[in-house]
């Protein structure tokens, strides 16, 4: 699947370059796509992508994601001088986004979250995390300890001492 | 609410079958910048929650980015029921305050991206007042909001906004200001807020004289809004240049005339007319005027003020009661009529256009 939208851009035209993940997967995508990454996008421009990037840090199956993240999001800013093309782009990306996070298990949308802030993306970061807050949002604190597996380390005494001085935000 | 009870007890499920393997990353692996972008991400009462979650949680939330503090999000609901009475009001304007000024202490303090506070508030509190202000400088505040108007009790007295505190060093964080029934008078030596590009007054009283000494300086200004505030009789962006894209004027009852900058290209109107531009040739794109008195002014609106606007793409009027008959408005050249009745009916005929009641006449380039 990586390897098909890697292939797509090539069309696209712009020098591509080779981004490898930990566990050695290579993935071609064109500058533009890549530079939606601060941190290769710094990398573009001190040219030092000429050999591959190594993302010690990011796994085959996140690095993907991340590419086909990338890769849709890259076609939105090309496409964003048709202003038709550009407004059904816009909800096929809040589609494929959205699908994109909803089906994720935790520890894969945790590692997700790494791969972004590693690679500093912040619209992938910001999504991911405002999934999580998603998550979050609407439990009581006892069920976001166990969606989140959160050890409760406080005695009943120092539970209600933090309740007496955050009280505003618990009485309802 | 039912979905999310549903989506819940899912996640329960995941997380009792994740239990049984060895080591997975968990939410509490994250590294502490993210935990609070994600709680960040929350309204401020869910967040103060997590800090009970456990020691890790206890101050991940003292750094939130977006601190929304109005009677709505950190006052129960039996607050707010007891406003409807005087006393009450005085108690609730009391008990508001200790909460804010307890989250502000609470707070760690760096880099916060919004503080709104809303609440009926007046100069009798300004000591309080100004320590949020304080609060806001220090954490680099990019966008601040005081907003005190009261939709069902007169203010005594306004606050009056401490323009002391600021100095050209520490304002230089502030990208946007919202206010709503304050004083204004900025000192005579005000240097202004220099990377400031969103100004909204609402209610606000200032002179004349004080506005024009409030937005000198303010040369990265790229958006003013003026809402009903009752002491302005001019109003002149002359001098802010081309930087100023878009200003909005809303029923400001004693304003007589509006001076433009040569370089806004978004206006809008809302009040009775009044001369809007000096002669010349002005770069604007998208003008908008919602009057109740149009009538008189439509046949100036249609053949004399687009000489004026050679680049004007989208007219939009608003108005009641509105009566067109052989206007030459379809002749406009480069200009396409179009039309959208918010209520009632229309009939045309040729070269006659009747319109009635809240009509709105949108005009947009080819």
């Amino acid at each position: 699947m990586a390897a098909a939208a890697a292939e797509a851009t090539t069309d696209g035209g712009g020098k591509m370059i080779i981004l490898i993940s930990a566990d050695g997967k290579r993935f071609e995508v064109t500058e533009a796509v890549a530079s939606q990454s601060q941190l290769i996008s710094n990398m573009i421009e001190d040219d030092c992508t000429e050999n591959g990037v190594r993302l010690p840090n990011v796994d085959g199956d996140i690095l993907t994601m991340v590419v086909d993240y990338c890769n849709m999001h890259a076609g939105d800013a090309a496409a964003a001088g048709d202003t038709m093309k550009a407004s059904s782009t816009e909800e096929e990306l809040k589609k494929f986004d959205a699908e994109l996070v909803q089906a994720l298990e935790n520890p894969v949308l945790f590692k997700l979250i790494l791969a972004a802030n590693f690679l500093n993306i912040k619209s992938l970061l910001d999504m991911t995390c405002q999934r999580v807050a998603d998550m979050m949002s609407g439990k009581t604190p006892e069920q976001m300890r166990e969606t989140f597996s959160i050890e409760n380390d406080f005695t009943p005494e120092e539970e209600a001492a933090i309740r007496q001085e955050n009280a505003w935000a618990f009485d309802d | 609410m039912e979905k999310r009870k549903r989506i819940a007890s899912k996640e329960d499920q995941h997380g009792q079958m994740m239990k049984r393997k060895k080591w997975r990353l968990q939410l509490s692996n994250l590294p502490e910048d993210i935990l609070c972008t994600i709680v960040s991400k929350l309204p401020l009462r869910e967040a103060a929650r997590t800090s009970i979650l456990s020691s890790q949680w206890n101050r991940t939330w003292c750094s939130h980015t977006n601190l929304n503090l109005s009677y709505r999000s950190i006052m129960s609901r039996r607050y707010i029921e007891r406003d409807i009475r005087p006393e009450g009001r005085k108690l609730n304007a009391e008990e508001f305050i200790r909460r804010v000024d307890a989250i502000l202490q609470q707070h760690n303090g760096g880099g916060v991206e919004k503080i709104e506070v809303i609440g009926l508030l007046e100069n009798e509190n300004a000591y309080h007042i100004n320590g949020w202000v304080n609060f806001a400088i220090k954490s680099k505040t990019k966008q601040l909001v005081l907003d005190f108007r009261s939709f069902h009790w007169p203010i005594d007295e306004p606050y009056n906004f401490a323009f002391q505190i600021f100095d050209a060093a520490n304002m230089e964080n502030l990208q946007s200001l919202k206010l709503g029934s304050i004083s204004l008078k900025p000192p005579a030596d005000f240097k202004g807020f220099q990377n400031l590009k969103r100004l909204k007054l609402l209610d606000v009283g200032i002179t004349d004289e004080d506005l024009q000494l409030l937005l000198s300086n303010c040369n990265c200004l790229e958006f003013l809004g003026i809402y009903c505030c009752k002491l302005i009789t001019s109003l002149r962006t002359t001098h802010l240049s081309t930087q100023l894209k878009h200003l909005y004027v809303y029923e400001c009852p004693c304003l007589k005339e509006i001076e433009l900058n040569s370089g806004l290209t978004t206006l809008e109107y809302i009040g009775p007319l009044i001369p809007l531009a000096p002669p010349g040739i002005y770069v604007l794109t998208n003008l908008r005027i919602k009057s109740w008195d149009i009538s008189d002014s439509l046949q100036y609106i249609f053949t004399e003020l687009p000489s004026t606007l050679p680049r004007l793409e989208m007219l939009t009027l608003q108005c009641r009661e509105l009566e067109v008959a052989d206007t030459s408005l379809l002749y406009i050249p480069n200009l396409l009529v179009d039309f959208h009745l918010t209520e009632d009916y229309f009939a045309r005929q040729t070269n006659q256009i009747y319109l009635s009641k809240t009509s709105e006449i949108g005009i947009a380039s080819k």
